[in-house]
């Protein structure tokens, strides 16, 4: 699938195993193998008041994670996030729309807040996939914005209880894979073609609104948003439109 | 008496002996030969067609003005071709070959590709002396530039050459060279070919004979960046509104506790060597200059004979009053940093690639902004990364170079700066922190894991100043002056230095700060 990298610590090397990418179908939950490959996720026993995670995340200037400017939004504040950006010596001078970026806000002081994320954000000349890197010593980067995404969603459900149904996860990564294949789409012709896939697939769903709403439709807005200069299929268009006045990014 | 000096005759073996006949043989015979073709020698002279167009030039002593115009060797491109132009250079090397002469003519960096060949003009004279002149000798050229089929992979000219119709000697160098510039520029290839010539020539030997060490092009361009980051700094700071000052070098009494000066014989009594400009930076901030620098000699007898301590080297200094906050000035110095690296960037790219030609190393990365961690933040990844140290302890060499590999792989940046260090590691005249009095305001610059500088906000307080003093023991009266300076009132302030060489040295990767000095001070060399 994905460049997908294990996260691991030294006290569970089990994780090399090629199970790690599969879910367990037969026990409900997060599944054994998914609990390793997290092993920085506080687990359900550990006091999850306020976990602070200092991360880096290295992203090519032309292919913005634009979800990081609403990790906090977009978890009605269970997330905090601060955003410290840095250009890195490779790329000579930054585009000016990504002064989003820097206009970062202080994090809001909800009650609700379980989990603050650092972000140290370096714009940098890699690959379309940007990386988060949170212990060079005991972790290895995780590559795609899918799937950073889908690590703090893991992270969020951890620190809540949340139980996943097995049957709406196998579908969510399966729409999540053709986002990260969207993402990586070179030719307009192999865009258009999986977001009209994308589109049919959003059109069957449940109309968004703040309490309908998936990882999908995070991932999805973040990546259109990259080429948001392209036109859209009509269905979609509406969609995006919802859920960027939902948050409030102005581009 | 030994036997040898009694009888030197005797000395000679029977091997020498028969050598000497070998040569008086030879010599005879040569005579003979001469001798017998006496017409074909005057014919051979007579067919100099070249006359005037090649020897040694009289001294030049600025007899008259000589209209001619010369062309850099880095100029000739295919651009030129088909010019006759002049060209002064060094022999770097030469090859003669039938009624050839093949020959690399060298001009700081730059190198050329020259053809001396017999033909309409140019005679078997011209090639033979061509063919004799030592190499490293410095020579004027005239010729044709010619563009070439292939590229001419050993100079730096790769697309044309030089067809040679004039050859003077302007200064010519011994037969014997004590190290071969192609030797001491040969490129340090880890993987190295066991088949490639593995010729090297050795640190001491290339600073014993400085001078033609310093020809070589990752010299050339090394200095050439030295120069570059002096004047940046000086730009970079004038421009945010400091003042360059001088301070003296010849001092009373030690600056920093006493220890490491050189002690200098000054009439009837002694001085010492300046090993830091601290007390007088920080007087001219006592004295309303605000924001100052000073660029000079820094004198340390310490007896470290390591890759990054020299006892003579060029400090950087700076020191600026703030408002409230020392931030002010770390934000200033960090920004000062990053805009002289994104300068080196772009004006020393080509010198940059020179020096990685020989020393290949991962170019230098930086964050624009820098990037700030504190040292508590600094000691948890170590702890991480298996270290055991305590929260007040100070970093040891090791521990600095295996967290500037830590920040490097998590944050991609070989220059950091570390913040509010123990205050039990700093001098006494550190500043504490406001909140935590085990912390100070004080900090580090990294690049490539090696501190470059250490500087803090200075105590401008008198009173708090001594007793500060008296807490770590310092004798008061040896600090008098110092403390003396800040009696009349003085803004809050903070700065530091760095040493030119060693900021270079980390810049470009190099592994012995002697290479970033033109002619290096260490506790083994004074000389040349």
């Amino acid at each position: 699938m994905y460049s997908l990298k294990a996260i691991h610590d030294f006290t569970e090397l089990s994780i090399n195993s090629p199970m790690y990418r599969m879910r367990n179908l037969l026990k409900r939950g997060v599944s054994p193998v998914a609990a390793k490959m997290t092993a920085s996720v506080p687990t359900r026993d550990q006091q999850v008041s306020t976990s602070t995670y200092d991360v880096v995340i290295n992203a090519n200037p032309d292919y913005a994670p634009y979800s990081l400017l609403v990790l906090e939004k977009w978890w009605n504040g269970m997330i905090g996030t601060q955003i410290v950006s840095y250009c890195h010596s490779s790329i000579e001078r930054l585009p000016e729309y990504l002064n989003l970026f820097t206009q970062s806000k202080l994090p809001s002081q909800q009650s609700r807040r379980k989990i603050m994320v650092n972000i140290t954000l370096i714009w940098k000349k890699v690959d379309i996939d940007c990386e988060l890197i949170i212990s060079p010593v005991k972790q290895v980067p995780i590559r795609g914005e899918v799937n950073l995404l889908k690590f703090f969603n893991r992270v969020v459900n951890e620190a809540l209880g949340i139980r996943a149904d097995m049957l709406q996860e196998t579908v969510l990564e399966s729409v999540l894979d053709s986002c990260h294949r969207l993402s990586h789409s070179k030719h307009t012709n192999e865009y258009e073609k999986l977001l009209n896939n994308l589109s049919s697939f959003i059109n069957k769903s449940e109309s968004f609104s703040e309490n309908n709403s998936t990882l999908i439709d995070l991932t999805l807005w973040s990546i259109i948003s990259r080429r948001r200069k392209l036109s859209l299929p009509t269905g979609l268009k509406d969609w995006y439109d919802g859920v960027t006045n939902f948050l409030g990014v102005k581009f | 008496m030994p036997e040898a000096e009694q009888n030197p005759g005797a000395e000679k073996s029977k091997k020498q002996l028969k050598k000497e006949a070998k040569e008086a043989e030879k010599a005879q015979k040569k005579a003979e030969r001469k001798a017998a073709n006496p017409v074909n020698n005057e014919a051979t002279t007579e067919e100099d067609v070249s006359v005037g167009k090649y020897g040694n030039l009289p001294m030049i002593q600025s007899e008259k003005p000589v209209e001619r115009k010369f062309i850099d060797i880095s100029a000739l491109t295919p651009e030129v071709a088909n010019q006759k132009v002049w060209i002064r250079g060094r022999l770097h090397t030469s090859r003669a070959k039938g009624k050839q002469c093949f020959m690399v003519i060298r001009q700081q960096h730059a190198t050329v590709q020259c053809l001396a060949a017999v033909n309409e003009n140019n005679s078997r004279q011209l090639i033979k002396f061509t063919s004799g002149v030592n190499k490293e000798s410095i020579v004027d050229i005239e010729g044709l530039v010619q563009k070439v089929n292939q590229p001419i992979e050993s100079c730096s000219q790769k697309l044309v050459e030089l067809h040679v119709s004039q050859f003077w000697v302007i200064s010519s160098a011994k037969s014997q060279l004590p190290l071969l510039i192609e030797d001491a520029a040969r490129p340090e290839k880890k993987d190295e070919d066991a088949e490639g010539l593995s010729i090297r020539v050795n640190q001491d030997t290339r600073l014993d004979n400085r001078i033609l060490d310093l020809r070589t092009p990752a010299n050339q361009a090394i200095f050439r960046i030295e120069a570059e980051v002096s004047r940046l700094f000086r730009d970079i700071l004038s421009e945010k509104g400091f003042v360059e000052i001088h301070t003296p070098k010849i001092i009373s009494a030690a600056s920093e506790g006493g220890a490491n000066v050189f002690t200098v014989s000054y009439f009837k009594g002694s001085a010492y060597l300046a090993q830091s400009p601290q007390l007088y930076k920080q007087m001219a901030i006592a004295a309303d200059f605000d924001r100052v620098f000073t660029v000079g000699a820094v004198f340390r007898a310490e007896d470290s004979n390591t890759h990054r301590h020299l006892t003579e080297f060029v400090g950087l200094d700076l020191e600026m009053a703030f408002k409230y906050h020392y931030h002010e000035v770390l934000n200033l110095i960090g920004s000062s940093f990053t805009e002289m690296f994104r300068q080196l960037q772009k004006k020393c790219a080509v010198q940059i690639a020179a020096v990685a030609e020989q020393y290949p190393v991962e170019p230098f990365q930086f964050l624009d902004p820098p990037l700030i961690l504190d040292f508590k933040t600094g000691v948890e990844m170590l702890r991480e990364a298996g270290v055991t140290m305590g929260d007040e302890d100070d970093l040891s060499t090791p521990d600095e170079k295996l967290l500037g590999r830590l920040v490097k792989a998590k944050y991609s940046t070989d220059f950091y700066i570390l913040d509010k260090f123990p205050l039990a590691v700093r001098p006494f005249y550190t500043m504490p922190d406001p909140h935590d009095p085990k912390l100070s305001n004080s900090y580090d610059f990294f690049m490539r894991g090696e501190e470059i500088m250490s500087g803090a906000q200075r105590i401008h307080d008198p009173e708090f100043l001594t007793e500060r003093a008296k807490h770590h023991g310092v004798d008061i009266e040896k600090i008098k002056a110092y403390i003396e300076a800040f009696k009349y009132g003085c803004p809050p302030h903070a700065g530091g230095g760095i040493g030119l060489e060693r900021v270079v040295m980390l810049y470009l990767g190099l592994d012995n700060i002697r290479k970033t000095s033109m002619f290096p001070r260490d506790p083994k060399r004074i000389t040349p």
